[in-house]
């Protein structure tokens, strides 16, 4: 092979090489430079409702006698309904429902909502749907997120919500 | 033989991936020669690429802890004259085997050869390239950068479409609480085991051929080596922030090559995302289905006539594929090849390796082809042969060789070419024969060039008569596209052989075909 040829093919494999180089470390945009995000993550269990009756007579006469029972309950867990505002702005307004093929797991609550920097008031409120017995979770906050910031809302140690 | 044009699905797609490689082929050869074409060794890069990754990955093992990730990469970064390179090198060496698999999967397609008995290959290639990308992901994340953190979230929302996991992947990483170690561990775990796995596919990938070579020619290894150190010590591996949970980056550095998805699977959602990767998978998958030839134009597999055979153990030692066997039979004292069509991919070496023309696929023995050939003598016998190019269909012998003094005569492969053709031109009076083969690497049935060397030079069965004057006979290696060139050294090839007696052209000629006279009954 020629020298002319041998150089032009260094070239292209130094070239190659190059092109590989910049593809593997090429940048890639992935999120506007004017943006922060409101991240909501945390788990809650719903109460179990629960409906009793009493099984009748035949019911009984057919299932053994180790296997009868006074009173036969059917029960789910409820859902929860998670409101979020932002500057009196709804951004989210959806029921959750427990999670698993049965829906027989904890509710998980995992969201993020994009927000411009600065300063917002933040509504979050997170309730069981239907009757319930327990109090449902409210937070209002004055948030302050800078340029890429994320600000997270979960709950506490004691179960309360809370913005870190 | 030549006019068998079955099994050839040549239009569309794969006709254009053809002719696009084939002049990237022609290129390449013309700089690099046709041994160190690097597009003829895609396979054999890859395995370059593991097997450095292999050695530098257990040097970064050394450093990497678990409980601390990032620090670790950071204090790898920080050895000047070892870590930082060897980690680039470790990088790039990932991308070296992703991009070669791609190129190697490109290639088989496009040549045909991802179906029938090949489609093993094929399935376990994609596999390979498969756990390839998972492997990439997991090492990724382990650096625990900001592109650690987006690549492991990124995945956790798409893992969390399947209904397997207790409680939501994705809530580990949105900062609710500590990072648990657990997850390191496992990831090392992973990106660790998975090579293991890669090993294991390699070796299933290459389980139906015979001599599978492994690793690329040494010249080209040394200089794909030079590079991707020259590349390491010059363009070291990026290393983001920490990851963090309470910001977000808006750019990544992100490895194209096995990230390229990310721009189009961020904004789906994981339902569509897995609907992208089952429809895909499906396809490329499906492909030794839906890309093979109809069913009569499958080329069919060889067989053998046990009445010839001679229990010369030769086919069954060239057959690329492993898929003759000798074996027993009552009717014979001597083992008779016998081929297992669920191996055999067509290719007609055993047809050249066969002395006695035993063996071979339909059509296409060595009987076959020196009748096609006397035919061919018969047709031409008031003028005179010339030169007579012997072309091969996947290569050259696919165009017209505008060469004057020279008859085209193409060939299904070089090493399915009997010895006795070239015997039988030469003694009609072909000035000279001319074999214008795939490059070994390229070739279709993978050693049809080396082994028709080996029986015109070398004296291996079945061998070319040694009487017969070696200097009218050239065997040339040139790609489909390389046409010109290969005209070039006809022209030359013919120009020389004025210097040699005039041809003496033979009639009535008779082959030495070493066979025994069947004295035994038909074998049912």
């Amino acid at each position: 092979m020629s020298a002319s040829g041998r150089a032009l093919g260094t070239l292209l494999a130094v070239g190659v090489t190059a092109g590989g180089v910049a593809l593997s470390n090429l940048g890639m945009v992935v999120a506007p430079e004017d943006e922060s995000l409101v991240r909501l993550s945390w788990r809650a269990i719903a109460e179990r409702i629960e409906r009793c009756r009493v099984p009748s007579e035949e019911e009984l006469a057919k299932v053994p006698l180790h296997m009868r029972r006074t009173e036969i309950c059917e029960g789910r867990l409820a859902s929860f309904r998670l409101l979020v505002t932002v500057d009196g702005e709804t951004r989210i307004d959806r029921e959750l429902r427990p999670a698993g093929a049965r829906e027989d797991r904890p509710t998980y609550v995992l969201d993020v909502l994009p927000v411009a920097p600065g300063p917002h008031r933040l509504e979050v409120a997170f309730s069981v749907v239907g009757e319930s017995t327990s109090a449902p979770l409210q937070l209002t906050a004055e948030i302050r997120p800078g340029p890429r910031d994320v600000v997270l809302v979960t709950l506490d140690e004691q179960g309360a919500l809370v913005v870190r | 033989m030549m006019n068998d044009r079955q099994g050839r699905n040549e239009r569309g797609l794969r006709s254009l991936l053809r002719s696009s490689l084939a002049r990237a082929d022609a290129v390449a050869n013309r700089l690099y020669g046709w041994r160190g074409n690097p597009l003829y060794q895609s396979g054999t890069l890859v395995v370059l690429g593991f097997l450095v990754m292999l050695a530098t990955g257990l040097y970064l093992l050394l450093f990497y802890r678990v409980g601390s990730p990032y620090l670790s990469v950071h204090g790898i970064e920080s050895q000047v004259f070892a870590g930082r390179w060897i980690r680039a090198l470790h990088r790039y060496a990932a991308d070296l085997a992703v991009a070669a698999a791609a190129v190697h999967a490109l290639r088989m397609f496009a040549q045909g050869r991802s179906w029938g008995p090949r489609t093993l290959a094929w399935i376990s290639g994609l596999v390979l390239l498969a756990l390839m990308f998972v492997c990439g992901w997991t090492g990724y994340v382990m650096i625990w950068d900001e592109q650690g953190l987006a690549l492991a979230a990124e995945g956790a929302r798409i893992l969390d479409a399947l209904p397997i996991f207790s409680e939501p992947l994705a809530r580990t990483f949105s900062g609710e609480r500590a990072m648990p170690g657990a997850f390191f561990f496992l990831n090392l775990f992973a990106h660790v085991a998975l090579p293991i796995g890669v090993a294991m596919l390699v070796w299933l990938h290459v389980s139906r051929l015979e001599r599978p070579v492994l690793l690329p020619p040494r010249p080209l290894m040394l200089g794909v080596l030079a590079l991707l150190t020259a590349a390491s010590v010059a363009v070291p591996a990026p290393l983001g922030a920490e990851a963090n949970f309470a910001t977000r980056p808006t750019a990544l550095a992100v490895d194209w090559f096995y990230f390229f998805w990310l721009p189009w699977s961020q904004p789906w959602s994981p339902a569509a995302v897995w609907g992208a990767i089952v429809a895909g998978s499906a396809l490329v998958v499906a492909t030794p289905w839906w890309s093979r030839p109809r069913a009569d134009r499958r080329p069919p597999p060889s067989a053998t006539d046990p009445h010839l055979c001679t229990g010369c153990f030769q086919c069954a030692l060239d057959c690329p594929f492993g898929a003759i066997d000798m074996i027993e039979i009552p009717q014979r004292d001597h083992p008779v090849a016998k081929v297992d069509p669920g191996l055999c991919v067509s290719c007609g070496i055993c047809a050249g390796s066969c002395a006695p023309m035993a063996v071979g696929p339909p059509g296409r023995t060595g009987r076959d082809e020196v009748a096609e050939v006397r035919a061919f003598v018969d047709a031409h016998a008031d003028r005179e042969l010339g030169v007579v190019v012997l072309g091969c269909e996947r290569g050259v012998g696919q165009a017209p060789l505008p060469v004057a003094g020279a008859r085209a005569y193409p060939i299904r492969c070089a090493g399915n070419v009997h010895t006795s053709v070239i015997e039988l031109l030469i003694r009609a009076g072909a000035q000279g024969v001319f074999v214008a083969a795939c490059p070994p690497r390229d070739c279709w049935g993978r050693e049809g060039p080396h082994w028709l060397e080996e029986r015109v030079h070398r004296g291996r069965e079945a061998e070319l008569r040694e009487s017969l004057d070696r200097r009218r006979l050239r065997i040339s290696y040139a790609g489909q596209a390389e046409t010109r060139r290969i005209a070039d050294e006809i022209a030359t090839f013919r120009d020389g052989l004025q210097s040699l007696d005039g041809v003496c052209r033979e009639t009535g000629i008779e082959l030495d075909t070493e066979c025994e006279t069947p004295a035994i009954e038909p074998i049912p």
